[in-house]
């Protein structure tokens, strides 16, 4: 089976989805990591051509051979090149959301389930 | 991924406030208060100890329960789904999905499949082999003496105060020395692109070349596209030990299962748990462990054989076919029973040789080993043929041997009553045997009697007989007596007997009384004696209401 793989970045602004993937050539490669020290993913995607409409915060979803591998924020964009604005773009999951927000003193867990 | 698989949307949990409150710019702003209860799984109110917390100080490793105070909200639940096995998420819709992972699946490395590797080394970071669990008001110590003869004793002490059963406290040290009593494996391995691997799943090795086997649990993986292609580096290793965990799975309330349902504690391998109750109040009342070997068991044991007998330990009872009512507890009681009926064996080997034989009882080990009647009662310490005590029901009869060559074994106790009327059959019989012939087998003794004798009761003497039919006392021997002796013989009824003389009171004497019509002549014959006879002086009474009056010898 050939490889397959899907970057969809949502420009916040615009709500507006973008996809690169294997037809367009744009990546050079794709990282995505999980464990469970942190429970949170993390990822790393090189472009070749990183556009600049793109800021931190956009929301990226990551594909592979049809298979959601992760959902999160672009957490930085390093600039490596000039011309044509290769880029590395660090993720962050979306998970770590819970990480943002401190739980109140002894706190009640409840709930129901859905 | 999980999501998407129907099977676990049913654990679903879903909290809408996140996405309400958190967007990607929001900075942290210290502790927030919530407008809704934070959405978890119910396993509410216990404290929690996270296994990574373990702290080496001075020597020893503590862990105690989780304070949440302060803490980040993720890390909270990171802790939680340690503790209960659950995992999370958040969406692209901010909603938390915190579930049971339902579809855990192990990821398959062969050879063919495998990219890249570390060194696939064992390493003793975190051997230990010795552990000692401090409980609420006790402590116990656990080893692995294989291990420790191996790699030396590398010790630790767990400390948990909420640990109050020292059989719980059995539990976590056993299930920390199957983790690491010897050492573990862990490393990282490259294999081509897997989408599906989640964090739950595991990893089995089968790398015959490298000489390398068996599953662990994946600790993190990174997929990794690029020019060369899709491959997945896993980091894998043994499943970090949490003592409280396991201790949640001890006490794991199961008492929704149904009757026929066994459950398999999923912390404890090789246990097998039934509780009431819930939580730390629960109490077991069904509960194996596979590496104790012990079964504890609250209640009753209702054993059913076809044929309502019971055979308790490995080998008892196994020949029987149609045998029944039989109880044979021990390891080779009633080995060989086949279709005797009604038989007790209580002890190894008890009654190991019966097989058609009926209404025995063996009580000891060895005891009745050689018997293939019936009605026989053994109460042994071995395969003797003169037990303690040997028994016919059948025969009434009763012997005490002394385990080695003879019917001998002595007989303490108070009163001995013998049962019957003396008329016919039964009399009450004691010989000192100077052979091993058994009692009754070689000498029918005397009936309607009480007798005492010196020898096998065929040619010696009698010592003691007492004859029913002939009234007949018979005594072999002197007769001493330190008190006052009294003979009386067809005593006449109503006699007034005169005040004993005054030089007689205080003093012992021989009251001898005979018949009116007996002649004074015969006087001497009736105080006979064999042996010497001394008095110090005789008187004689005559007749109602007369005197005593001194005897003079010419």
């Amino acid at each position: 089976m050939s490889l397959s793989y899907k970057v969809t970045i949502t420009d916040r602004l615009t709500e507006t989805d973008y996809e690169y993937d294997n037809q367009t050539k744009n990546i050079q490669s794709i990282e995505v990591t999980n464990s469970k020290d942190r429970m949170y993913q993390t990822g790393k995607v090189f472009f070749h051509n990183f556009p600049t409409r793109f800021v931190v915060g956009d929301y990226v979803q990551i594909d592979i051979n049809g298979e959601q591998v992760f959902y999160g924020y672009i957490s930085s964009i390093e600039i490596t090149g000039g011309g044509t604005r290769k880029a590395l773009v660090k993720l962050i999951g979306k998970t770590y959301d819970l990480w943002k927000i401190k739980v109140r003193d002894r706190p009640a867990f409840e709930g129901e389930k859905k | 991924m999980v999501e998407g698989n129907a099977s676990l949307l049913n654990e679903q949990w879903t909290t809408d406030w996140i996405g309400y409150f958190l967007s990607p710019y929001d900075e942290p702003e210290g502790p927030c208060e919530l407008d809704e209860p934070l959405s978890t799984h119910p396993g509410l109110g216990y404290p929690y100890v996270n296994g990574n917390l373990i702290q080496e100080a001075t020597g020893s490793y503590l862990v105690g329960p989780y304070d949440f105070d302060s803490l980040l909200f993720g890390e909270t639940l990171k802790r939680l789904s340690e503790f209960d096995g659950y995992s999370f998420y958040v969406d692209k819709d901010s909603e938390l999905h915190y579930f049971k992972p339902s579809n855990t699946e192990v990821i398959e490395v062969t050879e063919s499949n495998i990219y890249d590797y570390s060194p696939f080394t064992k390493s003793d970071t975190d051997l230990t082999n010795y552990v000692i669990v401090k409980g609420k008001g006790f402590t116990i110590e656990y080893s692995s003496a294989s291990s420790i003869n191996k790699y030396g004793r590398q010790m630790k002490v767990l400390e948990n105060p909420l640990i109050i059963d020292s059989d719980d406290a059995y539990e976590m040290a056993s299930s920390y020395l199957r983790t690491y009593s010897e050492p573990v494996l862990n490393g990282t391995v490259t294999i081509l692109g897997n989408e599906n691997i989640d964090l739950h799943d595991g990893i089995n090795f089968d790398l015959p070349n490298l000489e390398v086997s068996g599953t662990y649990d994946i600790k993190s993986y990174t997929h990794k596209v690029d020019k060369e292609g899709f491959y997945t580096t896993i980091d894998y290793g043994v499943r970090q030990y949490d003592p409280m965990k396991d201790l949640q799975n001890i006490k794991t309330n199961v008492s929704q299962v149904s009757e026929s349902t066994s459950v398999a504690s999923p912390g404890i391998e090789g246990s097998v748990i039934y509780k009431s109750g819930n939580g730390y109040g629960g109490s077991s009342i069904f509960h194996f462990n596979e590496n104790t070997r012990k079964l504890q068991l609250t209640g009753r044991l209702d054993l059913r054989d076809s044929y309502q007998s019971i055979y308790i330990t490995n080998e008892a009872g196994d020949d029987a076919s149609t045998a029944s009512y039989n109880v044979a507890l021990g390891y080779l009681a009633l080995r060989n029973i086949t279709t005797g009926d009604n038989n007790t064996a209580l002890g190894y080997r008890a009654g190991a040789y019966t097989t058609t034989g009926s209404d025995n009882v063996f009580i000891g080990s060895w005891a009745g080993r050689y018997e293939t009647g019936s009605n026989k009662l053994y109460i042994a310490k071995s395969d003797t043929s003169y037990p303690l005590i040997y028994g016919e029901f059948d025969n009434d009869v009763v012997k005490l041997g002394n385990h080695s060559d003879a019917w001998n074994a002595s007989l303490y106790c108070g009163n001995i009553y013998s049962v019957g009327d003396f008329s016919s059959s039964r009399g009450l019989y004691a010989q000192w045997i100077s052979s091993s012939t058994p009692l009754g087998d070689a000498a029918s003794p005397p009936v309607k009697s009480i007798q005492f004798n010196y020898d096998d009761g065929l040619s010696g003497s009698t010592n003691f007989l007492w004859d029913k039919d002939y009234n007949d006392l018979t005594i072999s021997g002197n007769i001493y007596h330190s008190g006052n002796f009294y003979m009386r013989a067809n005593q006449i009824s109503g006699i007034a007997i005169p005040p004993y003389p005054s030089s007689i009171a205080n003093k012992h004497y021989v009251d001898y009384r005979i018949p009116t019509d007996t002649q004074p002549s015969k006087l001497a014959g009736a105080i006979w004696s064999s042996g010497n006879t001394e008095f110090s002086q005789l008187y004689y009474c005559t007749s109602n209401g007369g005197s005593w009056k001194p005897v003079t010898f010419g």
